[in-house]
């Protein structure tokens, strides 16, 4: 008989029920000194009381922002605060609690939070379109085009090379005497002797030679990748031009990721030319490193991490300028088939770091 | 059982009902002449959404079978059993369905939630457990909190939320019939229920020539809170007793059916001061009322 079971799904209905709103609960506490001798329910204070619950809720919400997104949203916090019934659509009283003593009335709220509509005062107030007009909005004559390049790889051989070890030794011998002659007082017989000592000095030395491992990467573009970056900036309202129309030489940065973490200059200079010639004005390049799957513990599952370094240059300087950078974060794929997690970290990978670039180019003012 | 629903338009249908097979124990025991076999089963009747990959509600179901006969039970003998319980429109998975079949619904945007949070099993219970759950703790938590969860529902009527084995990890790895695997993620109660199972403890009531009668005590701990700001609704001890007579000629007794009948005597107390306490059943078990 198996043992026990994690989960096993053995039966699966599927309904025909609608979804929900995009609405995120979040708890949140009010609290204020009244004045008059008792706190009266229903009362102005009351109502003030419910409202600081709905601002600290929307804080609590905005503080599991990344730090780019926190920042976009702290400009717009005092309009939001201001009117936070547009961003807080209802809420269910779970408790209050009146202390007497201290004239302090406490009231505890968990709020639904209508998450789109902060997305949307963010996106308003970062100088783009909101998300939800922007799959419709036609291209401006001003924009600003943006091409990218995310190329995702994993090791594909890893040499290592044995220590080389020199060593060196100096071997020295002296030897030192002194020789007696000693004559019979007889004058009849003589006697010699020797006295003899010698020293070997033995010195020992070298040196040890590691030579780094040398790593081989297989290099791909990924088209869940590509569309997952797409959708990303094409929601923020970028204009994304794709790289071979860009006239991107794609092989050139897969050869270069192949053996590097970064490009060539050629591949750069070539590419930073074909893009200022079109008139292209940003250029995201990215490399995603694919981790070997390991078992997650917690769920038997098989776990993929992708570590995203990537970097956005604004091309319409004289010399370009880096705009906006992430490096070294990791994004895991968890799932029961190892291809399959490779994958869902690949596109995890590419639709979070793809908003991070795109908060802090926001935050910047680049649109 | 293999109920099949039409979708007029299946890309606009985030949200799948699943029963999830959550818990399986097969528990054989010897005795003198006679093996016994007890296989208790814990389901979850889930609402998922797939489009944020998390769950949206759940209905614990527990189902226990308890045989016995002069020969060992071996695989075949079990797999039968377990066939009949959840097989068919005449079984207890089918029965324990249609019982729970209302109450799993997507919940309205202003519903409250309660979990089982965490369980946490007392040394003292430790030498009343088989010898499989003694070693895993964590499955007996898993088993403890359904069927806490199994009760509550059934006489509180409220929203529940699936208990987390894990308690840093609030997700729920589920494997589908077709074996991929997906992990929801359970979201955060608006009020949790903490178990502590004390201990268990048998004392002799009575003993004559013929027969004993022992007292057999379960010692639950329960706290009911807010989690996030702390809040703390109820956070008693409960026992229950139940009585067992041992005839003289018994050499040993199965003492695991026993402690469990006397923690489930405890739940039910539990959950009857829930509902007295005023404090509890106002602000939690009413707002997590379906």
């Amino acid at each position: 008989m198996r043992s026990i079971i994690l989960s096993i799904l053995f039966v699966v209905l599927a309904t025909t029920l609608t979804a929900q709103a995009e609405l995120v609960k979040v708890k949140g506490k009010g609290e204020i000194a009244y004045t008059t001798s008792h706190f009266k329910p229903g009362s102005a204070d009351e109502l003030a009381t419910i409202t600081e619950a709905k601002k600290d809720a929307l804080k609590r919400y905005a503080a599991d922002f990344d730090s780019a997104r926190f920042e976009l949203y702290k400009k717009i916090e005092p309009e939001m605060l201001a009117n936070i019934d547009q961003y807080v659509t209802d809420y269910t009283q779970l408790d209050q609690q009146d202390d007497k003593v201290s004239k302090h009335y406490t009231v505890f709220i968990e709020a639904s939070i209508n998450s789109t509509a902060i997305e949307n005062a963010i996106a308003k107030s970062s100088g783009v379109n909101a998300p939800a007009a922007a799959s419709t909005a036609t291209a401006k004559q001003d924009a600003s085009y943006m091409t990218f390049v995310f190329v995702a790889r994993e090791l594909a051989s890893r040499k290592d090379f044995d220590a080389k070890r020199t060593t060196v030794e100096i071997n020295e011998s002296s030897e030192a005497g002194a020789q007696k002659n000693k004559v019979a007082e007889d004058a009849q017989s003589a006697e010699t002797s020797l006295d003899k000592s010698s020293v070997v000095k033995n010195t020992t030395g070298g040196n040890t030679e590691t030579k780094a491992e040398d790593l081989t990467y297989r290099v791909t573009t990924v088209t869940e990748v590509d569309n997952a970056v797409n959708s990303v900036l094409t929601k923020a309202s970028y204009e994304v031009v794709d790289p071979v129309d860009a006239g991107l030489d794609v092989e050139s940065f897969k050869n270069d990721f192949s053996g590097g973490s970064d490009i060539s200059p050629a591949t750069r200079t070539a590419a930073i030319k074909n893009c200022k010639d079109k008139g292209i004005n940003y250029i995201a390049i990215a490399n995603m490193d694919v981790g070997l799957p390991e078992k997650d513990e917690a769920t038997g599952l098989t776990r993929v991490y992708v570590t995203v370094t990537a970097k956005v240059s604004d091309l319409s300087p004289k010399f370009p300028k880096t705009v906006a950078s992430i490096a070294g974060i990791p994004y895991a794929g968890l799932r029961s088939d190892p291809q399959v997690a490779k994958q869902n970290a690949l596109n995890e990978a590419a639709t979070r770091s793809a908003s991070e670039l795109v908060d802090q180019l926001r935050m910047k003012g680049v649109r | 059982m293999n109920l099949q629903f039409g979708l007029a338009r299946r890309e606009d249908t985030p949200l799948v009902l699943a029963l999830a097979l959550t818990d399986e124990k097969v528990l054989r025991d010897e005795f003198n002449d006679f093996h016994k076999l007890v296989i208790q089963l814990g389901f979850e009747m889930l609402i998922l959404n797939f489009k944020e990959q998390e769950v949206v509600c759940s209905q614990p179901i527990c189902i226990e079978f308890i045989d016995a006969s002069k020969e060992p039970f071996d695989e075949a003998a079990v797999r039968e059993r377990m066939k009949k319980m959840i097989g068919g429109a005449d079984s207890q998975l089918f029965a324990a369905v249609l019982a729970k079949a209302d109450r799993i619904q997507p919940f309205s945007k202003n519903q409250a939630t309660l979990q089982v949070r965490r369980v946490g099993i007392g040394e003292k219970a430790l030498p009343f457990l088989p010898e499989l759950l003694r070693q895993s703790t964590n499955a007996y938590a898993q088993t403890v909190a359904q069927q806490f969860g199994s009760l509550l529902t059934s006489k509180a009527g409220v929203a529940l939320l699936p208990y987390a084995k894990d308690g840093l990890n609030t997700k729920m790895a589920l494997v589908f019939s077709d074996a991929s695997a997906v992990q929801f993620k359970i979201p955060d109660p608006t009020f949790a229920v903490d178990l502590d199972v004390k201990g268990f403890k048998k004392v002799l009531d009575k003993s004559t020539d013929a027969e004993s009668l022992w007292i057999y005590g379960a010692f639950l701990g329960i706290h009911v809170c807010e989690p996030e700001f702390n809040l703390v609704y109820l956070d008693v001890p409960v026992k229950y007793g139940v009585s067992k007579v041992v005839p003289a000629t018994q050499k040993s007794v199965d003492e695991f059916p026993v402690v469990s009948e006397a923690l489930k005597g405890a739940f039910v107390s539990a959950i009857e001061q829930m509902q007295k306490d005023k404090n509890t059943n106002e602000k939690v078990l009413k707002k997590c009322a379906l």
